[in-house]
């Protein structure tokens, strides 16, 4: 999805990890938003480890490119805590709403990882 | 955080933070419980730290509401409980509220919901495609981000906040390929008409909503009335958006497809307390039943704001002020007099407030097509991949009333239990089946209304219940500290 921030001045930013890459946020983002923000190429990331694939938001690529039309969608609409197509493992809890919760420094945060078989919802 | 309170209003938007500002200034013992980190909800969301640009594009009159709102609240006696959801609640309003401290039960004398609206639902050919998201979303993406969509922006659906996002966008700089709109103006206006001298007199409204207009205009931005068969187009996600207009097919590549449809009132928690609820056939949605002082049918709890009735950040206000007189009133604080004088100004300041809105249900009302000539391969239930076809075909079966169809299809079983998809279900249902969708019951809430880990239900202590050891909250204890 194509969002970018207008800028970040002033604003005091954490560190939180995405998937294993660590990359710098505003502290007072959501998660779903830092990961909807991140760019190649971001702050202690590799241009080649493309966090923000067109194609994937909360999924990594792997899990949407093997969405089939007919299986439901795993992306979020909402933003405000309504679709739950936000969520995200946070801090090693499982299914939270990124879009409900906000960054803190440290946070680590596993996008949706697509399960063998049958989509697990 | 405290087991008992006179007041507990859920929900800190504008309906909210002055039900609390005003119960707390008639010496109230009262607390806000909200799932934010901070006050405001969405139309005021990071009201009190709103950065550079986009605060820019923000109405400054609307700038100003929020933050003295805001400051209201905070210099008030009202506590307020942040990142905290209601996940129970009990005919004799006992709350089960989790929060980062971990599993509360509350006890309120008298509640004030105010849980505020969501984006009304309208599901279309390749809605669900990545790069599709709603204009709400747009709007909290940019106030608490502050940032804007890129590349090929398309804007889509009917509502006075397509206009305005639009004039936003291009204030930023933001290029919009097509802003769609669905309403065709003509049959709309003769529609509206009737309501048009109210909404002049309520002033603003119709003035600003036609500036708006020529504003866009005069960038030269690309404004399409009328529109039809919308669709997204796209494999793994958006790529481009086509429409019809003036019985021509058109296609514009598209990264970014934001809709909006208006917005109806989220009223879930009510739902499962067992408020009773009454079909609005103007908004076309549910709502919860209530009085001039938003009183439902449950003994102690009252509505205020959006999620009583569609009407605006103003209206809203007033509305909590009204819920906090009579809750004053329950709790002895004020005298019956003292309540109907209090209230005299309010009431006529709130009606002001919402002469507008019949003008603009008529003007913006989604037509009812939209849903009964949904295609039958067009997903209803993102979670589940329900499409209509399913709940149609179940409906033909003999599946009566939208608790069956779910049964029966999986519509609203799934993550989000129905919150993006249950006004869909009733309108396909009710037209599928040939009601009313007054009638069509409703689909059932039940608790938890919102997810909740088995521990953090275990960590629930009732007052009556000795304290035999102390639980820890696992899961919580052993995260690094918030």
């Amino acid at each position: 999805m194509d969002f970018k921030r207008l800028s970040s001045n002033g604003v005091p930013c954490v560190e939180i990890q995405i998937d294993g890459h660590r990359v710098r946020v505003p502290q007072d983002e959501t998660v779903a938003s830092a990961i909807l923000l991140q760019r190649a190429g971001s702050e202690g990331g590799n241009k080649q480890d493309k966090l923000h694939d067109a194609r994937s938001c909360c999924c990594d690529s792997a899990s949407q490119s093997d969405a089939s039309p007919s299986t439901a969608a795993f992306v979020p609409y909402c933003m405000m805590g309504v679709c739950f197509g936000c969520l995200a493992e946070i801090d090693g809890e499982p299914n939270r709403q990124g879009c409900m919760t906000q960054v803190r420094d440290g946070m680590v945060v596993r996008r949706r990882r697509h399960q063998q078989g049958r989509e697990r919802k | 955080m405290r087991r008992e309170c006179e007041l507990v209003v859920i929900g800190a938007g504008p309906a909210g933070l002055r039900a609390a500002t005003t119960a707390a200034q008639l010496g109230v013992d009262v607390a806000v419980v909200d799932q934010q980190p901070r006050p405001g909800g969405q139309i005021f969301r990071n009201a009190e730290c709103a950065r550079g640009a986009e605060a820019a594009v923000t109405d400054p009159a609307e700038k100003r509401d929020g933050a003295d709102l805001i400051a209201r609240f905070r210099s008030s006696r009202a506590l307020h409980y942040p990142n905290a959801t209601v996940c129970f609640a009990s005919t004799d309003r006992e709350l089960g509220v989790v929060d980062d401290s971990g599993s509360h039960i509350v006890r309120a004398q008298r509640i004030i919901v105010a849980t505020g609206a969501m984006e009304r639902p309208i599901p279309f050919p390749g809605w669900t495609l990545p790069g599709v998201m709603t204009l709400g979303a747009a709007q909290v993406l940019l106030k608490s981000s502050g940032a804007v969509p890129s590349g090929s922006v398309v804007l889509a659906g009917a509502g006075p906040l397509l206009p305005l996002v639009h004039r936003q966008y291009v204030e930023l700089g933001i290029d919009i390929a097509e802003v769609l709109e669905i309403a065709p103006r003509a049959s709309r206006l003769v529609q509206a008409l009737p309501h048009l001298p109210a909404a002049l007199l309520a002033g603003d409204f119709v003035r600003k909503g036609w500036q708006m207009e020529r504003e866009c205009r005069a960038r030269g931005s690309s404004v399409q009335r009328g529109v039809r068969d919308l669709r997204g187009i796209g494999d793994q996600r958006l790529e481009a958006v086509e429409f019809t207009v003036g019985g021509r097919r058109h296609r514009a590549a598209a990264s970014v497809l934001l809709v909006h449809f208006g917005l109806i009132p989220a009223t879930r928690l009510l739902q499962a307390m067992g408020c009773q609820h009454t079909w609005n056939v103007r908004q076309q949605c549910w709502q919860p039943a209530a009085d001039c002082w938003g009183n439902t049918s449950m003994q102690g709890v009252a509505v205020a704001g959006d999620c009583a009735d569609i009407g605006g950040h103003v209206a809203a206000g007033y509305s909590g002020d009204l819920a906090a007189l009579d809750a004053a009133r329950a709790l002895g604080r004020i005298d019956a007099d003292s309540q109907q004088r209090r209230a005299a100004p309010l009431l006529r300041a709130r009606s002001k407030a919402q002469r507008a809105r019949p003008f603009a249900a008529a003007l913006f009302a989604p037509p009812k097509r939209l849903i009964r000539e949904l295609d039958d391969d067009t997903i209803v239930c993102r979670c589940e991949g329900t499409r209509a076809g399913q709940i149609r075909a179940a409906v033909a079966d003999g599946c009566t009333g939208t608790n069956q169809v779910k049964a029966f299809t999986r519509c609203g079983m799934g993550r989000c239990q129905g919150r993006q998809c249950a006004s869909v279900l009733a309108q396909i249902v009710a037209h599928a089946s040939q009601q009313n969708e007054a009638t069509v019951p409703r689909s059932r809430v039940r608790f938890p209304v919102a997810p909740i880990t088995l521990e953090a239900v275990a960590a629930f202590r009732s007052d009556e219940e000795p304290p035999a050891q102390t639980l820890e909250p696992l899961g919580r204890a052993s995260l690094p500290a918030r």
